[in-house]
């Protein structure tokens, strides 16, 4: 990440942080307020690992630091149905027990690779919860949309264009594959 | 106490009145604002200034909370609504809420309604294809509903003119089915909709793949700019409103160049209860209108009222006009007022990939697409149904996100996009056909907030259509496998009529008073100072997009109108 980057991601979360009123920062409840999730600050924490184990930081940030996480919950609480935020809570609970079960250590005590292997695992559907399997498929497409969709990608790792280039219905399909963005 | 009422009268008297500030009575104001009548438009929702109450138009998608979605809550408080596509978070402030303004489905129908000056000319689709006279034509030589009372080209030089104005995007392709007119440069099409078009073109004839006709500026000529409108930039963001004024709309464009004249009186806010009718004088001499904030009563004069309701509302207004000479509702002699409603049928659905034009793909976005005008029973009748459809067509090839993976892996592949295969699909537009069975009709008991009878909404699908839309399908299908089309899926949605948002009629054209309530002109039979240009007045459907057709019918009437002033006949 380069430097102007940096302050400015800096700024976003101080500022995001500030915002937010006293009680919401408290160690019980979440740091976004929730109308129908019912998520504790501890079950906040561990989904912000979750995301940034799926989105890490490189040189570039990474899903916690853009806070994917609350994205996530944020959409949960006002876009999905009773059925996916019940299932959501109750998979959420369930997953230390399974990342346990797994590598024999909390989720947030593995290494990269562990922590990969336990979101890996949770997409073979095979002994998982359905609830957990239905928190991995809703946790990783919001925050997959939450982190394409962040400012951050979105000005600085694939620009996006109010204003788009003319349309082109015969351009050269080789233009596409010569652009590797790393 | 008499000199207050008389200068009051006087200052609610104007040449004309407008019903309705959408897409057709934006066109009454301009022509009859042009005309150098003093014109009172009355809109029943807020008013909506072009640039300055378009609050979203440059927001970034990160600046939405939702990212567009509409939230889970407010989508079931709008069962009707959350149907509608263009309903997005970006859009949700032009969208008449459920609740709102709540209608009778005596079967299910899906009325998507914009209360607010410009209407849903902010937020429609943009596609503007004439009509022809196999279209005008339709209802006498198939034997239903009644006969136009007009042709093409009674109609040709008003197409002509406000495509002109508002600037219409197409090719000349001298197709009989579809008309060509005054273009600006057309849609590009692309790689696959060329090679689609080859191979209809080879292998029926008459059957064509087009640049579909939109009211996007492809190039800003002289008439627009001088407008404040500029070339359409391609954003494909048409329902926030538009910066560039890069698409039609009644606040972009009619409505400003109305007020320029300073002719032009607006006054949203404005429910109108009802069209006055004097016995004596046998015209109506102005509206009963309910402020929408306040819920008083006002009323307005003028020789001439134009009624640009929108369809449904069209007849609701009419229906509960009534008065001792008209007890049924205005003009409505004959009882066929609210009758003979029509839309058009989008349950025909069918898409594919094409592993073909690999060489090629998309870059960037059109705000058209393709488009393949009706090709059955055109000359002659030829299948077990009547009628014919027409068929938008797409084809795409760009990146999308490859969102496989974990950790490192993936988001390095979120950073690169990967190049996706053709997509392809189409969606079928089929005429319907007016029946008497199909009807609006006011509610006896219930009233809205403001006093006005709920309208009931009893329309519905027939054999007719049925039989279309299996056919579409065939054919399609046909069509795409001749193609080389792969995967095809077709499907049958089985949407509630309305959401097409094409409805139509109610207050049909025709020759005979006894069988219709607006003569050649949109005048009413009974009631020759009213004059009805709205989607009411459509006698058949047609498979086209119906706004333009609408703008040519008002313009056309308004000029008629100003005519019959100056001769005293109306």
């Amino acid at each position: 990440m380069n430097r102007r980057a940096a302050i400015k991601t800096a700024l976003t979360i101080a500022t995001g942080f500030a915002i937010l009123p006293r009680h919401l920062r408290s160690a019980s409840g979440p740091s976004v307020r929730l109308t129908e999730l019912r998520i504790s600050a501890t079950e906040e924490a561990l989904l912000a690992e979750v995301v940034e184990t799926l989105i890490p930081a490189t040189d570039t940030p990474g899903a916690k630091e853009l806070k994917v996480h609350l994205f996530v919950l944020k959409m949960l609480d006002d876009c999905h149905g009773a059925v996916d935020q019940r299932a959501f809570e109750v998979g959420l609970r369930q997953l230390d027990g399974y990342a346990q079960g797994l590598m024999g250590k909390h989720f947030a005590d593995g290494d990269t690779a562990e922590r990969e292997n336990v979101l890996t695992s949770l997409g073979r559907k095979e002994g998982v919860s359905p609830e957990l399997w239905t928190f991995n498929r809703l946790m990783r497409s919001r925050a997959i949309e939450g982190y394409r969709e962040s400012e951050y990608v979105m000005t600085h790792l694939l620009p996006h264009r109010m204003i788009p280039a003319p349309y082109d219905g015969y351009y050269a399909a080789s233009n596409y594959e010569l652009k590797e963005v790393r | 106490m008499a000199t207050p009422a008389i200068n009051g009268k006087k200052q609610h008297t104007f040449d004309a009145i407008v019903i309705g500030s959408g897409i057709s009575g934006g066109w009454a104001a301009k022509e009859l604002t042009e005309k150098g009548l003093k014109t009172l438009v009355l809109e029943r929702g807020r008013d909506v200034k072009h640039l300055v109450d378009y609050p979203t138009m440059n927001k970034l998608p990160y600046e939405f909370e939702h990212r567009g979605d509409i939230p889970l809550k407010v989508r079931e408080a709008n069962p009707v609504l959350s149907r509608a596509n263009a309903w997005q978070e970006d859009s949700d402030h032009f969208f008449v809420k459920d609740t709102e303004h709540p209608y009778v489905q005596k079967k299910p129908f899906d009325w998507i309604r914009g209360y607010q000056v410009g209407g849903k000319s902010l937020l429609w689709a943009r596609q503007t294809q004439r009509w022809s006279n196999y279209d005008f034509e339709g209802p006498a030589r198939d034997g239903f509903a009644v006969d136009w009372p007009i042709r093409y080209d009674d109609l040709a030089p008003w197409y002509s003119h406000v495509e002109s104005f508002a600037g219409i995007s197409g090719n000349r392709d001298g197709l009989d089915a579809l008309p060509d007119g005054e273009f600006l440069p057309p849609n590009p099409l692309n790689a696959v909709d060329g090679h689609f078009q080859k191979v209809l073109a080879e292998t029926y004839g008459d059957r064509h793949l087009i640049a579909a006709r939109f009211a996007n500026l492809t190039k800003s000529t002289a008439t627009q700019l001088a407008q404040g409108r500029s070339q359409c930039m391609s954003r494909k963001l048409c329902r926030r409103g538009c910066p560039f004024g890069g698409y039609f709309s009644s606040n972009s464009s009619t409505l400003p160049w109305a007020e320029k004249t300073g002719n032009l009186t607006m006054r949203p806010d404005s429910v109108v209860h009802s069209l006055i009718y004097d016995e004596q004088k046998g015209k109506a001499t102005g509206v009963r209108v309910i402020d929408r904030l306040t819920k008083e009563t006002t009323e307005y004069f003028a020789s001439i009222i134009f009624v640009n309701a929108s369809t449904l509302n069209t007849s609701l207004l009419l229906l509960n006009s009534t008065s001792s000479r008209f007890p049924q509702g205005l003009g409505n002699d004959n009882g066929l007022m609210g009758k003979f409603v029509a839309f058009h049928n989008y349950n025909a659905k069918i898409k594919a990939s094409y592993e073909g034009m690999q060489e090629f793909a998309t870059f960037g976005q059109r705000p058209g697409s393709a488009y393949i005008p009706r090709f059955r029973n055109l000359y002659k009748q030829e299948t077990d149904f009547l009628r014919g459809y027409a068929t938008g067509f797409s084809a795409s090839r760009n990146l999308g996100p490859n969102t496989t993976g974990v950790g490192e892996t993936l988001k390095a592949n979120l950073a690169n996009p990967k190049l996706r295969n053709w997509n392809v699909s189409g969606h079928v537009m089929g005429e319907t056909l007016p029946k008497e069975s199909n009807l609006v009709s006011l509610d006896q008991s219930r009233t809205d907030e403001w006093g006005m009878p709920l309208l009931n909404v009893d329309v519905d699908y027939d054999e007719n259509d049925r039989k279309m839309e299996a056919d579409a399908l065939e054919q399609l299908t046909e069509m795409f496998t001749t193609a080389g089309f792969t995967n095809i899926k077709t499907e049958l949605k089985n949407q509630a009529p309305g959401l097409d948002i094409h409805e139509m009629g109610g207050v049909r054209m025709g020759h005979d008073p006894k069988t219709s309530l607006l003569n050649g002109w949109n005048q009413m039979h009974a009631v020759k100072n009213v004059f009805v240009t709205d989607g009411a007045c459509m006698t058949s459907t047609s498979t086209q997009n119906p706004s333009l057709t609408y703008m040519a019918l008002t313009a056309r009437a308004a000029n008629h109108a100003v005519e019959e002033m100056r001769k005293g006949n109306v």
